[in-house]
């Protein structure tokens, strides 16, 4: 084993607050990213949850909520591409759920297709319910939202921008942002989102080959009038709009950096505690002239072995909360590259606690052993 | 053995040094001029406050003098860069203080060991074989795998005893290695350190209180108030006509005689020389 294994080893307990300080840290980080992730997430729903290659709306367009009304024309454009194996209308938008009891909500209408082979509609509706959508003024909502909603469940009613809606069809883990998702059809959707016959809010494509989404984007973009993207990229475009026009991201910066500092002041002051408890042992070595950046290495050595071991902890950990979030209703997302970032600045924290813990090595004098 | 028996391995002469500024300043040293030779157990007494430590710092290379030279096996050490001295240090100067200072985390092997690899870029299991070497010649075979706080006193002090003797220094500076020891175990140090003198070669400076140690040494150097007082050579020669008195007290001195299991008594330079 390695001098600074044998010391770490040795000296647990005095370790143990360093070692405790940064798989804090990187739990902190993992888990409030994996937060707003999961929390964001519901914000690109519409696109991860459907079959659409390309994405194509008013010119723009910030997120896939924010989406603006567009000519219905524009179908014709993006079916001229050779590349296209299909596409169709899909509108969503906010509008004013009313509550039957009274009250108003703001409320997330998508309105789709509703075959089999429908590109906007999300997998969570069934055949039944997309049957039962076909029908005017038919809506499905997820049964989170009931309370929000105002209803106790299929067959209620309640009005929707003015016009009356009824309730088919309940989703199951459909959560929702800003509003409650109230799915429908084309044509129960246009009236509620008040918008124009020949208007709709986003063109929807599916290519033959999917590799071919990124030219046909480029091509549609090079032509002008609209926003195209694929949809990963509208996806991440529509996650990072609300991770920062809400300052979300700014509040998690600061409470990582704060996680962060914690770690580090805790972890530099106990490897400088556990260098300033070996200052003879390192004053005898000193004094044979064992150069300083051996004991400097073994300082740095003893700082990455805090680390890995912290981070080692800290994975299970973060595990099992994410497990126990989801249990209580929040998904934490934890894609591999924020376990890895988090692992990675949380080590670089323990290394760096290292270099500021080496300070203690400069009081390090081989005459304070002679009396 | 003569009173200058060769050329002497380390010179101090006209050495000062004072601690504080002003009205608080104090002298240690007041111009002291000492020889110590290759193959000598020298032993440096005095009371406290006398400047036994601040002299052996000096002449070791910790602590620069105000005022004088130290020619340290021909080089004067204090006209070195701290990187120099610090080589210098490394090529031939070995320590052992009253307090071991041995790792906490570390057995007695690893303790030498480290001095292999750190101080000697010795590869692991070179380093390691000679620390095992090392400690069968301290009589510690049975004890190469204890940690400090598994050791006594004087296991302790021999552990660092061959800590210092993993670089085979040509210098080697003991400050009070056997105060905390009990007679028995400060006279099995004592005959290490002396074996490291006659059979190494080794210059050994040893700084001690205990009058018992003198029959032990090849000079015996008094200071007082910061000044040589007199070398005394208990085999019959003295440095000053006025302290003849301090070699009938050193051949009156009680003979040690203690005793530990695997100790190796008089073997020890045979011994070095294999490990060498």
């Amino acid at each position: 084993m390695s001098y600074s294994l044998t010391t770490l080893w040795f000296d647990r307990s005095r370790y143990l607050p360093g070692v405790l300080a940064v798989g804090f840290s990187a739990l902190l980080i993992s888990l409030q990213f994996g937060l707003l992730l999961g929390l964001f997430s519901i914000s690109s729903l519409p696109i991860d949850h459907t079959d659409a290659d390309i994405w194509v709306g008013a010119p723009e367009v910030l997120a896939v909520d924010l989406g603006r009304p567009i000519r219905e024309n524009f179908l014709a454009k993006v079916a001229a591409n050779p590349e296209i194996e299909r596409c169709e209308v899909y509108l969503q938008g906010f509008s004013y759920w009313s509550k039957p009891d009274g009250g108003n909500e703001l409320c997330m209408v998508i309105g789709c297709r509703l075959d089999k082979d429908s590109l906007g509609r999300i997998r969570e509706l069934t055949p039944e319910m997309a049957s039962r959508l076909s029908e005017p003024g038919a809506i499905v909502c997820d049964e989170s939202d009931l309370d929000r909603l105002g209803i106790k469940g299929v067959g209620d009613t309640a009005e929707v921008a003015g016009h009356r809606v009824r309730v088919v069809g309940l989703t199951k883990g459909i959560r929702s942002l800003a509003g409650p998702y109230v799915f429908c059809s084309v044509n129960t959707a246009k009236p509620l989102l008040r918008i124009f016959p020949e208007q709709i809010t986003y063109v929807l494509g599916r290519c033959k080959d999917p590799k071919d989404a990124p030219m046909v984007v480029q091509r549609l973009r090079d032509q002008g009038g609209v926003s195209a993207f694929t949809a990963n990229e509208f996806s991440i475009r529509s996650r990072m709009h609300w991770l920062t026009k809400t300052k979300a991201g700014i509040a998690l910066g600061y409470a990582a950096l704060l996680g962060l500092m914690v770690g580090a002041v805790v972890t530099s002051q106990t490897l400088y505690a556990a260098t300033a408890a070996s200052m003879k042992e390192f004053a005898v070595l000193r004094a044979m002239g064992i150069p300083r950046w051996r004991m400097a290495t073994l300082v740095m050595s003893q700082a990455f072995w805090v680390g890995i071991i912290g981070v080692g902890l800290s994975i299970p950990a973060v595990h099992g909360l994410a497990a126990l979030a989801a249990a209580a209703g929040s998904e934490v997302i934890l894609p591999m590259w924020l376990q890895v970032g988090a692992c990675t600045v949380t080590l670089v924290m323990a290394v760096g606690s290292g270099v500021v813990a080496l300070r203690s090595l400069r009081q390090v004098e081989p005459a304070m052993l002679l009396r | 053995m003569a009173m200058s028996p060769q050329k002497s391995s380390l010179e101090g002469r006209d050495l000062r040094r004072s601690f504080g500024q002003g009205s608080m300043r104090s002298t240690a040293l007041a111009g002291v001029s000492i020889d110590l030779y290759p193959g000598q157990f020298s032993l440096m007494m005095g009371p406290s406050g006398s400047g036994k430590s601040t002299l052996l710092a000096i002449l070791s290379g910790l602590l620069r003098p105000d005022h004088g030279t130290v020619h340290s096996l021909g080089q004067n050490i204090w006209a070195m860069s701290e990187r120099q001295a610090e080589g210098f240090r490394l090529r031939h100067v070995g320590f052992i203080f009253q307090g071991y200072n041995l790792f906490g985390a570390f057995n007695a092997v690893q303790q030498l060991e480290l001095v292999g690899r750190w101080g000697m870029n010795m590869g692991y299991w070179e380093a390691r074989k000679k620390a095992r070497n090392i400690l069968d010649m301290l009589g510690l075979s049975k004890k190469k795998h204890l940690r400090p706080a598994e050791m006594s006193g004087g296991e302790k002090q021999r552990v660092a005893i061959g800590r210092a003797l993993m670089k085979e220094p040509e210098l080697l500076f003991a400050d009070e290695p056997t105060s905390a020891l009990d007679w028995g175990t400060g006279e099995q140090v004592i005959e290490l350190l002396r074996g490291a003198a006659r059979e190494r070669g080794a210059t050994v400076l040893c700084v001690a209180h205990d009058s018992r140690i003198i029959p032990f040494a090849d000079q015996v150097i008094h200071l007082e108030d910061g000044q040589l007082k007199g070398v005394v050579y208990p085999d019959g020669k003295s440095g000053r006509p006025d302290r003849e008195d301090e070699r009938s007290h050193s051949s009156k001195s009680v003979l040690p005689g203690g005793e530990d299991e695997g100790w190796n008594k008089g073997k020890l330079g045979g011994r070095l020389n294999r490990t060498a």
